[in-house]
């Protein structure tokens, strides 16, 4: 049999079932968040590392551009430092999708499907391995983005491999392959040949990838680079150009830093939520406590001493937590697994299914019984400390002391300011009559507001930082050829083709800086622009571009500094080009943007270095109309024109299907941080609402004498809604002023985090003023529903009211 | 029917505490209520306001003492010293020998629980509380009673104020004047030496006021003491003593009568049944 005074406490819980809900939700948002991402933490900790492990990564990869043999492999994997060696080929066809389109594909030709070690491939569906003029295509690769939409296993795919000649290509099944950089970040589908099907596809039976495995230090990233410029150098010995080697980082998924800026958005959505909801818990809490002082009041006076009555507004906290935690524990463990499956499915691995995770159910069950506690300490020590005079002696209109400080001053002078009807001065007045409650309430919905604008900064700083990148290079097709051709034929095929503005080719290739010490860098790309080219727009960060009749001058990015941050203006650099070391001077730095570490110089010198002063591999094509339609139209004119004139084309590329690529990455990273905008204002609101229903509450008095003096439904709903509004414009300036540092902060953290850069910042005015609109919206509405609760309320209730 | 000497307290000793004799100070009865020199001051924005200024006065025990002033006389001030929800500025209290000046929040709040039955002027039942849970609170917070008996004892009471019907209703399902019968028999919980009412009949139709006032007559014809603070003329031609204050202070301490209506205490309760029922 339950003691009266348990009763009261049970009681309590059900009576004001909107009240209930309000602080269960509070406690249960940050405790959900907390499950789901500590849970999805788990589950992919848990299904990542190791299913990563199981394919037997390679170290490195290195990527030839001419071809070799089987013995170089051989000799290769006889290397002290090499454990493993594979050599595979891989070949860019261009195939037909089902809307007519040419779309880029990556084959790579494997020599044993039986017999891979390393970059292992599981099978999925269908043929293992593929049969003659067969293809496996890569489960993640079948989206409509990469142009593989609506196909399956069964159908025939029109490929053109770079010799021209058409093919029908069968995709014969489906594997998974954990070793790549998933599809669609990578902006071009995968398959798996075999080498009969790549000899039939008219390419030779040899590599230019040969995959390895270090044999000692797997983990040590700078040991798997020596290793890797070992191989190299082998590689070069044999007169193979070698183009780069690709070092992921070791044990790590290759989007692992996709993955790592979701997860630390995810974190900071976990750790905000909670402590909002903190916020939220006093905040009701206070109210509670205000409604019940008459409670405690009579309580004392029948006997009841201060530490029973703290008693029992401790066990219904504890109650609180208790219920959240059956909300909170079920909804983070679907959530966990929910989010789990969407980065498994963003970056092609596997998860398993539902399951409740021991040490984030207690880590939950924790915090949804300890946060609410300590947030209650405050309301309830200062509730239950009210003498029983004060509790029972409630006579007069409203609590809280209005007019005595400055503040309450300059807010009465206003009117002088603001011409304001008496009302609407009543609105104001009142928004600073509880300044405690306010300023919990103002901490909730700024922070709220300062998130939201700083997201929306986000959003145009990375859509900033993409526009820079594709301005630098200022061009509209791009066309990389299989082998170098005389910059002449290049320009002669399509100049004369209506709708081409201007054709230039370029000097590309990579270098290594030899460094004072004699070290040698990672490889640098090198791009070589004509003199006069139109097509690139550098942002000069120091120094100044090349001029024209410049030789031995080059310019660097500030993705070079990364490594070489001992260069500057006026630095001599020792570059290591085609096996011969050159000293250059670099004579300015331009801002990097998502090309990763560059050098610039005139294609007069590249070409004297390298002695390929007239041929180039890359052209590049400007338009006279530069749509996105018209890129890609055009785009395909012109590789069927290189190729039904003999040229072997590796791939064409417009800057629209880059900036597509691109964009659809940051998509991802925007949509999550819009889902914590809305959560963040979702949890606003709540603080709003309930702050607003309480302060109807102890105005009821009051509304009731404004009523018998004339005030109409009307007036009382307009005077409560008002009050709602300022809190809300209050809120949206606070929080606006704190976006101006957050949003930078945010910018800079996301960038460097997902790009491995500094991003392009801009503050988004459109985002303030879109908060502007929502914060009004959400205090119209969840002043709302009380304003309606006090306009209804008739005077004989009202006054009568105890 | 229940006797109520059949009830022990969680401590022990048995019931009955009022009625048997006093020790004796200088010959004296011990009074139960003992003020001296009380002085209450207020700050208020407006200045300092003085709602006592040195009151003296002796209450004994079985007396049934109206308090009568205008607004803002100071009597809601002088309940509340006695009943120990407020603390003279300046001056000595003694209730039921015990120095209530000197006392701290929870030590009076013990002391209250056990010694003092209030009843204000609006009820102030828990509204979440059923009646009869209502009247059990204070045996639980004071810890008296053995707690199988409390809701027999609290059933009795009930019965007493005839609300046993209503036991289990809520204070929202109950009338004004049934709510008031409900506080009176929780003030009853802890069987408190003294009653201490606020104007416990000012929210009451005059039938149901009367009907209030016989049951206080009858707990002081048990040997309870009570001080009601009231503006009812009417009510207070009808107790034994009649305190008037005004302006913080106390202006008559007068016998208006010497004893109650009802004089004489009932020779068998059947009879004393049957003459409230009459007046009902």
């Amino acid at each position: 049999m339950l003691s009266p005074r348990w009763r009261k406490v049970w009681r309590d819980l059900w009576s004001n079932k909107t009240r209930t809900l309000l602080v269960l939700l509070s406690i249960a948002v940050g405790v959900t968040a907390i499950g789901m991402v500590m849970g999805a933490q788990n589950i992919v900790d848990e299904s990542l590392p190791a299913a990563y492990a199981a394919v037997n990564p390679a170290s490195g990869t290195v990527f030839t551009l001419n071809t070799f043999n089987d013995a170089m492999v051989e000799s290769i994997r006889r290397m002290d430092e090499v454990g493993a060696a594979e050599g595979r080929r891989y070949v860019n066809v261009r195939f037909l999708d089902k809307g007519g389109e040419w779309r880029n594909l990556q084959l790579y030709a494997v020599p044993d499907f039986a017999e891979i070690t390393i970059n292992k491939l599981k099978p999925e569906q269908g043929e293992y391995p593929p049969g003659k003029r067969g293809v496996l295509i890569e489960r993640a690769s079948f989206s409509e983005v990469l142009g593989l939409g609506d196909v399956q296993i069964g159908d025939t795919l029109t490929v053109e491999p770079p010799d021209g000649k058409p093919r029908e290509l069968s995709i014969v099944g489906s594997v998974h392959d954990m070793s790549q950089l998933p599809a669609f970040i990578n902006g071009a589908g995968y398959g798996y040949i075999t080498y009969e099907t790549l000899e039939w596809l008219g390419e030779g039976r040899d590599f230019n990838q040969v995959l390895f495995v270090t044999a000692e230090n797997k983990l040590d990233y700078d040991h798997i680079q020596d290793v890797g410029k070992l191989i190299e150098q082998r590689l070069e010995r044999s007169k193979v150009t070698v183009i780069f080697t690709l070092i992921f980082s070791p044990g790590e998924h290759p989007a692992q830093n996709f993955l790592d800026a979701l997860s630390l958005i995810l974190g900071a959505i976990g750790l905000l939520s909670l402590a909002l909801s903190g916020f939220l818990i006093v905040n009701t809490l206070s109210a509670i406590m205000t409604q019940q002082v008459q409670q405690i009041g009579i309580m004392k006076a029948i006997g009841a001493r201060t530490g029973q009555i703290t008693g029992m507004y401790l066990v219904m906290v504890l109650a609180f937590g208790l219920l959240s935690v059956l909300i909170a524990v079920p909804l983070g463990a679907f959530g966990a697994v929910g989010l789990a499956a969407l980065f498994g499915g963003m970056l092609n691995f596997d998860v398993g299914g539902f399951q409740l995770q021991p040490r984030v159910v207690l880590i939950q069950l924790l915090i949804s019984l300890v946060a609410p506690l300590l947030a209650a300490l405050l309301p309830i020590w200062r509730g239950v400390h009210v003498t029983v005079r004060e509790a029972i002696s409630d006579v007069g209109l409203g609590k809280g002391r209005f007019g005595r400080g400055l503040l309450d001053q300059a807010i009465v002078m206003l009117r002088y300011v603001v011409p304001l009807d008496r009302p609407a001065q009543i609105s104001l007045r009142n928004t600073f009559r509880r300044k405690a409650r306010l300023t919990l309430t103002l901490i909730t919905l700024s922070l709220a507001s300062m998130i939201f604008i700083a997201i929306f900064s986000v959003r145009a700083s990375l859509q900033q930082t993409l526009d820079d990148a594709l301005r630098f290079f200022d061009y509209d097709v791009q066309i990389i050829f299989d082998r170098a051709y005389r910059t002449d034929r290049i320009v002669d095929q399509v100049q004369g083709i209506p709708g081409v503005d201007t054709v230039e080719t370029w000097g590309f290739g990579t270098v290594r800086r030899i460094r004072p010490d004699e070290t040698e860098s990672d490889s640098i790309i090198v791009y070589a622009p004509r003199a006069d080219s139109a097509m690139v727009q550098p942002i000069m960060a120091e120094g100044r571009w090349l001029h024209a009749d410049d030789l031995n001058q080059v310019v660097i990015n500030t993705e070079v500094l990364r490594n070489e941050d001992d260069l500057k203006v006026g630095s001599l650099i020792t570059l290591n080009i085609d096996g011969k070391e050159r000293d250059f001077q670099v004579v300015g730095i331009v801002r990097g943007v998502l090309t990763g570490p560059n050098i610039f110089m005139n294609y007069a010198g590249f070409g004297r270095v390298t002695n390929a002063v007239s041929r180039a591999q890359l052209a590049l094509i400007r338009l006279d109309n530069r749509s996105p339609e018209n890129q890609l139209a055009l785009g395909n004119l012109l590789e069927e024109a290189y190729r039904s004139s003999g040229f072997r084309v590796q791939q064409m590329q417009t800057i629209a299907q880059v900036r597509t690529i691109i964009s659809t990455v940051f998509n991802v990273i925007i949509l999550f941080l819009l889902f914590m905008a809305l959560l963040l204002g979702f949890v606003g609101g709540l603080g709003l609402m309930g702050t607003m229903s309480i302060n109807v509450l102890e105005r009821t008095r009051e509304i009731g004498v404004m009523r018998a003096i004339g005030a109409s439904d009307r007036a009382v709903l307009r005077i409560v809604l008002v009050e709602g509004i300022i809190i809300g414009l209050i809120s949206w300036v606070i929080g606006g002023l704190l976006a101006l540092v957050a949003s930078q902060m945010l910018t800079n953290t996301i960038g460097r985090t997902l790009l491995q850069a500094e991003p392009s910042y801009i503050f988004s005015t459109g985002g303030a003023f879109l908060w502007l609109a929502t914060v009004l919206i959400l205090s119209v509405l969840a002043s709302l529903l009380p304003a309606r609760g006090a306009s209804r309320l008739t005077v004989r209730e009202v006054l009568s009211y105890q | 029917m229940f006797f109520l000497p059949f009830f022990r307290r969680a401590n022990g000793k048995t019931d009955g505490a009022n009625g048997h004799a006093q020790p004796s100070v200088n010959g004296q009865p011990r009074a139960l209520i003992q003020l001296n020199n009380v002085v209450k001051a207020y700050e208020t924005p407006a200045g300092k306001f003085m709602a006592l200024k040195g009151v003296n006065l002796t209450i004994d025990r079985g007396e049934f003492v109206a308090v009568v002033g205008k607004s803002g006389s100071g009597k809601s001030t002088l309940i509340n010293m006695i009943t120990g929800i407020d603390r003279p500025t300046t001056g000595e209290i003694y209730i039921n020998d015990e120095a209530i000046h000197k006392l701290e929040e929870g030590p009076m709040a013990v002391w209250r629980g056990k010694t003092v039955g209030v009843i204000f002027q609006f009820f102030q039942l828990l509204p979440m509380l059923t009646c009869v849970e209502n009247v059990m609170l204070p045996m639980d917070f004071c810890n008296v009673y053995r707690p199988t008996e409390r809701r027999d004892r609290a059933l009795h009471l009930l019965d007493q104020v005839e609300m046993v019907d209503q036991a289990d209703k809520l204070p929202s399902e109950v009338s004004g004047g049934q709510q008031q019968r409900v506080a009176i028999a929780r003030a009853l919980a802890n069987d408190p030496p003294l009653l201490v009412a606020d104007e416990p009949t000012g929210n009451l139709d005059s039938k149901t006021a009367d009907s209030v006032f016989q049951l206080f007559q009858r707990q002081v014809s048990q040997g309870k003491t009570i001080v009601m603070v009231t503006h009812d003329a009417e009510l207070a031609k009808r107790v034994t003593r009649t305190i008037i204050i005004a302006d913080g202070e106390i202006v008559s301490h007068d016998e208006v009568h010497t004893q109650p209506t009802l004089s004489s205490i009932p020779a068998d309760q059947a009879e004393a049944n049957a003459a409230v029922a009459a007046l009902r």
